[in-house]
């Protein structure tokens, strides 16, 4: 939400400090601020409050008193309002079905208000937080909304039939939005309707039916609560996501209608022309709520939060909180406020204490279990096969999860894509796997490597549960890699003296060899380890570099040389010429002949660009300056 | 610019180095690596965290559900966090009598959610889940371990900050920073100027939570923190784009 420091003060009887402060001391200990922006001489600050303090924080007075709190300083009050009723404004008469769904509903009729412009000063502190003046009467219900947290819904009392009847709606009734979308119900909303049809979308959106306009001459104010399940539901039903829906989706205390109902009353008295005859309000509260206490000790606090308060440093803290206790002995009894519908239990408050203390003072303690922990079965013994593929050239790759292929037909509700609406019941089945395999054998040139030989860990869904797999991979393998493949799994079997080799899922798959094992069943029998080994004894130091998203160019070279001439100063001349492009060199082929005093020398060059795609003239130039540079040498010769 | 010849010896997976290094650490300091399934059911990845029934973490735009089979007596979701492996080890150490006092279990795994992807967000990710239940663990404890996890994966004095934060499975509970480890603090582009870097949510269990899994709650209370290993380990070696480590390209891999 977005909140204006100048009206955030109003609810302060002290001055704030600076605002570097004010941000440091929220983002720690209540929200994450999102944006901060300077508005004239306002400051406006975008809060992130989550659902636990929304039934409290989405208002200026609720953040006010939070971040009053944080700094000690204490609310100002308003003063009690009193609203001068008028006898002959009829009463409005208010029936609710189902009290559960609406705890509470106050209507009070108003006649004879001026609908028209709204003050400046009010039309700006609305633009300040991203709302839109749009009348006095309207603007009045929106004030109080930002200011205290309660929503508010005016009609035009003259176009409404009878009374008000809060119900669920009937299947295919109708409804016309506020903004003119047009709803048909399902019979699971929840509606204020007159005698006639549908007014409101309850606790989320107004209707056309009963919208006050610059010619209503009479009103009634609607103050009520919802509740949240139900608002949320019928909001996401719609997908209608309003101001008032936000706060009722998370629950507020039903003390706020009323609250909320006198000071827009007030407000009307004074801002909604000069005849404004204010009726006796219509409340009806079935479901009340009780007053929450709890019982809390600082060694309650001390245990959870690893702190050292004393009782009295407890009391300090939840005076500076502004919150009302009462103490006996070590006892603290804390009565919540009634907004505070996240405080219910003891480890709810000892947050409360925590934050208000402030998580930097607990002092970080490791903690001493005496023993080493243990790996599970899967980690450690497939950590011995990484290293043991390792060792014979295969690199690790992870794929997706998801299939294209029917598999054991376990199938997600929503895919990530329709393509891959399956669980893989094989790492080697879904297309993850045979894309990496094409990929990387694209790409040799430029990994450097000749051959590509891959494997994955990893889980798989069979209709008989979920098992851990190992793939072993290698591309364009044909007959003769798959057997190999078969082998090395052989090999596997043989390290954990496991005489049986489980059947493997093997799979031909031409181009490419792949052969697919159960793992589980290999490390069935295995005992459980008691210490962790740890596959990289020492780390590398990577400093990875991005990849280039344009193609390579791959040259090759062959030189002959005098024997005497050094490799090194060779590739150090190759690579110089090459220049930056250059971006993976190897040499594949070194021999002499017998009674010959020369070498010759094959170089694979890859030249590519983060910037742009090579063109192969470029490169041919690169490749022509290097033969010239060659060619100057004593004794070289470029074939 | 890489002068290897063709090479030898394959390489790991960088998640798998990641993975690594926190078994090794959290081992050292007594931490049980445990695993649990991906398809999880809807009680041990929801309900038995404390998350309400009508949670917007529940709906089908945010968590992959099962097509539900006619065999199925729960509903089945690709767990959307490691934290149903938390649910698991809290049951079996509760039904087998609160084995030493202490349960300190680890959790690297895979976790799922249905978001759309981009460079930082993928449908399927790795989390690390940690949880310390005893008699007298504390938030401080959690400092302490993050504190020691951080220093040693980074290899330089690490300090974690918690903030106030909201998660239904924990109370109280924090999200949690580390110390920029590239400029330690003093502001740089890792950390967006801050010198601090969003890693981890974590808490002290919830009472609800404990209860759940047949703890008694009045006997015993601890930590769980969780946050993903993706994220560290592109942190940690500059990986740009998070889609690299799935999809098993070895000019990601052979640089490890």
């Amino acid at each position: 939400m977005k909140y204006s420091l100048q009206w955030i003060n109003e609810h302060l009887a002290g001055e704030l400090p600076e605002i570097s402060a004010v941000l440091r001391e929220v983002t720690l200990r209540a929200f994450e601020v999102e944006e901060v922006v300077q508005k004239d001489a306002d400051t406006i600050l975008d809060i992130k409050v989550l659902p636990d303090r929304a039934h409290d924080a989405l208002s200026h007075r609720g953040m006010a008193r939070e971040i009053g709190a944080l700094f000690g300083i204490s609310r100002k009050e308003k003063s009690e309002i009193v609203i001068t009723t008028n006898p002959s404004t009829p009463r409005v008469r208010v029936t609710i079905e189902n009290s559960s769904l609406c705890p509470r509903y106050i209507a009070t009729r108003v006649d004879n208000v001026t609908v028209g412009s709204t003050r400046v000063t009010v039309a700006r502190k609305l633009e300040s937080v991203g709302a839109r003046s749009i009348n006095n009467i309207v603007d009045i219900t929106n004030v109080v909304l930002f200011d205290m947290g309660q929503p508010l819904h005016a009609f035009d009392a003259d176009k409404v039939v009878g009374g008000i009847t809060v119900r669920l709606a009937k299947q295919g009734e109708v409804m016309t939005t506020l903004d003119n979308k047009a709803l048909t119900l399902h019979g699971t909303e929840l509606v204020i309707a007159d005698d006639e049809g549908v007014l409101a979308l309850a606790g989320i959106k107004g209707g056309k039916k009963a919208e006050v306009t610059s010619s209503t001459k009479n009103i009634i104010l609607e103050s009520a609560n919802f509740d949240p399940t139900l608002t949320r539901k019928t909001s996401q039903k719609h997908n209608i996501k309003t101001d008032a829906s936000k706060r009722y989706e998370n629950g507020i205390t039903s003390d706020f209608a009323k609250e909320g109902s006198m000071q827009a009353l007030a407000q009307i008295a004074v801002d909604g022309g000069a005849g404004a005859q204010i009726g006796e309000s219509t409340d009806v509260h079935t479901e009340m709520e009780q007053p929450a206490t709890v019982t809390i000790t600082a060694e309650d606090v001390n245990h959870l939060l690893g702190l050292s308060l004393s009782a009295d440093e407890l009391t300090k803290v939840l005076t500076r909180a502004g919150h009302q206790f009462e103490r006996t002995g070590e006892e603290c009894v804390v009565k919540i406020p009634r907004e505070r519908l996240d405080l219910r239990i003891k480890e709810d408050m000892i947050e409360e204490i925590g934050r208000h203390v402030g998580y930097e003072n607990i002092e970080a303690k490791l903690p001493e279990l005496k023993r080493k922990g243990i790996p599970h079965k899967r980690l450690f013994y497939s950590n011995k096969v990484r290293r043991f593929l390792i060792e014979r050239g295969f690199s690790e790759v992870f794929t997706y999860s998801f299939a294209s292929e029917k598999g054991d037909g376990i199938e997600v509700l929503m895919p990530v894509g329709d393509d891959r609406p399956y669980l893989r019941a094989q790492i080697a089945r879904p297309s993850g796997l045979r894309g990496a395999l094409e990929l990387n054998k694209y790409n040799a040139p430029i990994i450097g490597v000749s051959r590509v030989d891959i494997f994955e860990f990893g889980n798989v869904f069979k209709e008989s549960g979920e098992e851990f797999h190992l793939v072993v991979a290698t591309a364009n393998g044909g007959a003769k890699r798959y057997k190999e493949l078969v082998g090395l799994i052989e090999e596997i079997c043989q390290l954990f003296n496991v005489k049986e080799v489980p059947t493997g899922d093997g799979d031909m798959a031409e181009p490419h060899a792949i052969c697919e094992m159960n793992f589980d069943i290999l490390i069935k029998d295995l005992p459980e380890r008691t210490t962790y080994e740890p596959l990289v004894v020492e780390e590398k130091a990577v400093r990875y570099q991005t990849l280039s998203v344009f193609p390579f160019i791959v040259r090759d070279i062959a030189i002959f040389v005098p024997q005497e001439v050094g490799e090194k100063y060779i590739e150090t001349l190759l690579r110089r010429e090459a220049g930056e492009l250059l971006t993976r060199f190897s040499q594949f082929d070194k021999f002499q002949k017998p009674n010959e005093n020369r070498i010759s020398y094959g170089y694979r060059m890859v030249f590519q660009s983060h910037e742009r795609t090579l063109t192969d003239e470029t490169v041919n130039d690169i490749m022509t300056r290097i033969t010239a540079q060659c060619n100057t040498e004593t004794n070289w010769q470029v074939r | 610019m890489s002068n290897t010849p063709t090479q030898l010896t394959g390489h790991l997976h960088p998640l798998t180095i990641m993975i690594d290094r926190i078994s090794s650490i959290m081992t050292e300091i007594g931490f049980d690596v445990v695993d649990g399934p991906e398809l999880e059911t809807e009680f041990h990845n929801f309900d038995a965290l404390n998350v309400p029934k009508d949670h917007p973490s529940r709906d089908m735009q945010d968590t992959f559900w099962i097509k539900p089979r006619l065999e199925d007596k729960d509903r089945l979701v690709l767990r959307t966090h490691t934290s149903p492996v938390q649910i698991r080890s809290m049951q079996a150490w509760a039904s087998g009598g609160y084995k030493d006092d202490i349960l300190a279990v680890v959790v690297p795994g895979k976790a799922f959610r249905n978001e759309a992807t981009d460079a930082t967000h993928e449908a399927q990710f790795h989390q690390v889940e940690g949880l310390l239940i005893g008699r007298d663990i504390s938030l401080a404890h959690l400092k302490g371990v993050l504190r020691h996890l951080f220093t040693e994966i980074f290899g330089k004095e690490i300090e974690v900050r918690l903030r106030a934060s909201f998660f239904p499975f924990t109370e109280p509970s924090a999200e949690i920073d580390m110390q920029c480890f590239k400029c330690e603090g003093s502001g740089c582009s890792v950390c967006k100027q801050s010198g601090w870097i969003e890693i981890m949510g974590a808490g002290m269990v919830h009472p609800n939570v404990l209860h759940n899994c047949g703890v008694d709650s009045s006997k015993y209370q601890g930590f769980a923190f969780g946050g993903g290993i993706d994220r560290i380990a592109m942190l940690k070696w500059g990986i740009d784009d998070v889609r690299l480590l799935y999809n098993g390209d070895l000019r990601v891999v052979n640089q490890f």
